[in-house]
């Protein structure tokens, strides 16, 4: 669907800005759907190219989490992997060689928590108390309050909750550009498509713009208030 | 085709792109500096609260041309709000009252109540109450950060402008805002000397005949 979206072939999307086609629809699931949309994808791809996304996204602001040096040698990304009552949006397993790192990951898009401890829990819970050792947990929505809140809340996780926007996602994705092979820029670029699409648009900044438009020196005038509109507009207007 | 006419559509569809920008690199600039109040030194002093907004248009209701993101801050062991961090984004400052500049600046600001651009609060000539050395600075052209005393034993007060359009990517704004924001509430005269090192700040200098209006150096 990634691109269909990206090449407007599909007006679908609108669903996940809160659009419904069927007013009745009872069971909303747009948020393991853009789960499913975004990340999918990413699953299929080599262990380097998962490892690189996912280390990026930890290493935006929080560079001090160690982990091995080089690609991993495996990865997998399980979605949804329940644990009696706890379900985890996705846990991500990187191995180099013997040693397994663990990301158990929720995703939140236009909905809050399920209930006040569902981070609590799924760090708690979901994970032995050796394989919070190797773990990470983060949260990733449109935005992070949730999260804060869960943490002020009570810290359970002593520096090992990692909270990023949907934004960030974007932030993180830009490492790609100049990449080595081609499988996480091409994944990257349609995420980038498509979460412009949602709302969520990247920085990339001032210097990309197009060259400001110039008004012509000899052109007709325009009635009064609208010459004025286009003076305003453009910074770079030949008076 | 007009070619006026086609000015005006250009013009307006670049400015649309131009604040796409703003809003996109607002975010960021949130995200950074929310960052710093979650762990490390500030995050013990200060407890962070909610991210609030203000904007201003132009005289005829076209034009936003300024934008502005306040975040309360409180004290740790405190219930009040002590000051705001903000940053204010001017498109449009060719006036005396905005700093006779050619293109826009990026505000960051530290001061006690949310910058605020339908009032009073907000980053703009004139401005008064600077220290003897700080007007020694805007009468030879040099002045960067604009710092007023607090109250006793509050941090002081500070703001200080950025060429907006030299920022392009993450990088510029941590070593433009997160860094110098850290270093400022950390230490004051640390922090300034980290301002006037900066390639994208300004330097302010006084407008002749015009007590409290200061001008960007070109």
């Amino acid at each position: 669907m990634l691109h269909a979206f990206s090449h407007r072939k599909s007006r679908l999307y609108r669903r996940y800005l809160g659009y419904r086609e069927d007013p009745n629809e009872r069971r909303i699931t747009a948020e393991d759907e853009v789960t499913s949309l975004i990340m999918g994808p990413l699953a299929f791809l080599s262990p380097a190219a998962i490892g690189a996304f996912w280390l990026s996204v930890v290493r935006l602001r929080d560079p001090w989490h160690a982990f091995p040096s080089g690609p991993p040698t495996h990865a997998e990304m399980r979605f949804w992997p329940g644990n009696g009552d706890i379900e985890p949006d996705l846990c991500v397993e990187l191995s180099w060689e013997q040693d397994t790192r663990i990301l158990l990951v929720e995703f939140k898009w236009r909905a809050p928590l399920s209930g006040d401890f569902q981070l609590h829990n799924q760090w708690k819970d979901y994970l032995q108390p050796d394989d919070r050792e190797r773990a990470l947990h983060l949260f990733i929505g449109l935005d992070t309050s949730a999260a804060k809140n869960a943490l002020s809340e009570r810290d359970v996780w002593h520096g090992k909750l990692v909270m990023r926007s949907w934004f960030d996602i974007l932030t993180a994705l830009a490492d790609f550009k100049n990449s080595p092979g081609h499988e996480l820029f091409r994944w990257s670029e349609q995420v980038h498509t498509c979460l412009e699409l949602l709302g969520v648009k990247r920085f990339n900044g001032f210097e990309a713009l197009a060259p400001a438009p110039q008004m012509p020196l000899d052109g007709p005038l325009f009635f009064g208030q609208a010459c004025s509109i286009s003076q305003q507009g453009s910074p770079e207007v030949k008076q | 085709m007009s070619e006026v006419g086609k000015t005006i559509s250009d013009a307006l569809a670049f400015v649309s792109r131009a604040g796409g920008e703003c809003d996109a690199l607002a975010n960021l600039i949130k995200q950074e500096i929310s960052d710093l109040f979650h762990q490390g030194p500030l995050g013990s002093r200060y407890r962070a609260q909610q991210w609030s907004s203000s904007y201003r248009m132009n005289d005829n209701g076209w034009i936003c041309t300024d934008v502005a993101w306040s975040l309360p801050l409180v004290p740790k062991g405190k219930f009040k709000v002590a000051a705001h961090l903000g940053f204010q984004i001017s498109l449009l400052c060719t006036d005396a009252e905005a700093g006779s500049s050619p293109e826009p600046l990026l505000h960051i600001n530290f001061w006690e109540p949310p910058t605020h651009l339908k009032s009073d609060d907000y980053m703009g000539f004139p401005m008064s109450g600077f220290s003897d050395e700080l007007m020694s600075r805007l009468a030879e052209g040099s002045a960067r950060l604009f710092r007023w005393e607090a109250n006793k034993g509050a941090a002081d007060w500070w703001t200080y402008s950025l060429r907006l359009a030299r920022l392009n990517a993450l990088e510029d704004i941590r070593s433009s805002i997160k860094q110098p924001v850290e270093a400022l509430l950390h230490d004051l005269e640390a922090g300034e000397l980290l301002i006037d090192s900066l390639p994208t700040a300004v330097d302010y200098t006084a407008v002749k005949g015009a007590l409290g209006y200061y001008k960007v150096v070109l």
